[in-house]
């Protein structure tokens, strides 16, 4: 199977894994508040640096590069967008006509503005991509629960469920591929309206087994759970 | 580490950008310890046995 672009938690010897989530989400949110704080490019470029220096040393480097894959292309949308839409700046790079009363003027500074602006998305980004590489999001709940239990939860269910939810959509590219003539849309879209069990029951058990899995935490023996929860984390088919 | 040294400096008036009516940006002293507070602080944690993120356990 094709690894996904979400970073996924796997248990490593490196000294950002055996830390804790404590100290290693510091880390990453001290990374992240350099971003919020600085728009220079050589400091970005810097904490940049010390992010993948940190994932190259903790042995998750290929998954901040394949975070970086999806993390370029909205960079690259935010440096694209802003000399469109802002016209400031005394360096007329390109004079284009008026549309609805605004004209579309490209200048050398809107453009620096939005790379610069797109680029700090990317390190931002990469940033949390450590952050979901290195911290066990059950360690997260544990040392979030004494002080908003919903919100921990509901924090750990999402980042708990989008890597669920792209592996699953990297293994139905696989065996699309696996066809000699790959399915049109139209008739993927007719067979997933008819597949009564990839429907909203198969939503609702994903959604048990994800709740289950968190208040329980991963070493948690099974049965005997919280209660409404059976022991397989399967809910009653209606 | 970084973030301390990141908001002192940045109060320290370290790190700004004009982007209009042209573009301006400082390359100095501050900038450049900036980038060796974050750059320390990232290599801190494997300095060595020692000095794991301030945790004992291995």
């Amino acid at each position: 199977m094709r690894p996904g672009f979400v970073p996924v938690y796997e248990a490593r010897p490196s000294p950002l894994h055996t830390a804790g989530a404590g100290p290693t989400s510091a880390l990453c949110a001290a990374f992240a508040l350099v971003c919020v704080l600085y728009p220079h490019p050589l400091v970005l470029t810097a904490t940049l640096a010390g992010v993948v220096g940190c994932a190259a040393a903790a042995g998750v480097g290929e998954q901040l590069v394949r975070a970086l894959r999806i993390m370029l292309p909205l960079g690259l949308l935010t440096g694209l967008i802003n000399p469109l839409v802002y016209n400031e700046g005394d360096t007329v790079l390109i004079r284009g006509g008026t549309l609805f009363g605004h004209r579309f003027d490209i200048t050398l500074e809107a453009t620096m503005a939005g790379l610069i602006q797109g680029y700090r998305v990317v390190v931002f980004g990469m940033a949390f991509a450590l952050f979901s590489a290195c911290v066990d999001q059950d360690d997260v709940l544990r040392a979030l629960r004494r002080f908003s239990y919903r919100s921990a939860l509901t924090a750990v269910l999402a980042t708990r469920l989008v890597p669920v939810l792209a592996r699953d959509a990297a293994r139905m590219s696989d065996a699309s591929r696996c066809r000699p003539r790959p399915a049109g849309r139209l008739e993927v879209a007719r067979a997933a309206s008819r597949a009564r069990w990839s429907g909203p029951w198969m939503w609702r058990r994903r959604w048990r087994c994800a709740v289950t899995r968190a208040r329980r935490g991963p070493r948690a023996r099974r049965g005997g759970g919280a209660r409404g929860m059976t022991g397989a984390c399967w809910p009653r088919r209606r | 580490m970084i973030a301390v040294g990141g908001v002192a400096l940045r109060i320290a008036g370290a790190g700004w950008l004009q982007e209009y009516p042209t573009l301006e940006m400082p390359l100095g002293g501050l900038e450049l310890g900036v980038c060796v507070v974050v750059l320390a602080g990232a290599a801190l944690p494997f300095a060595g046995r020692s000095a794991r993120l301030g945790v004992a356990r291995a």
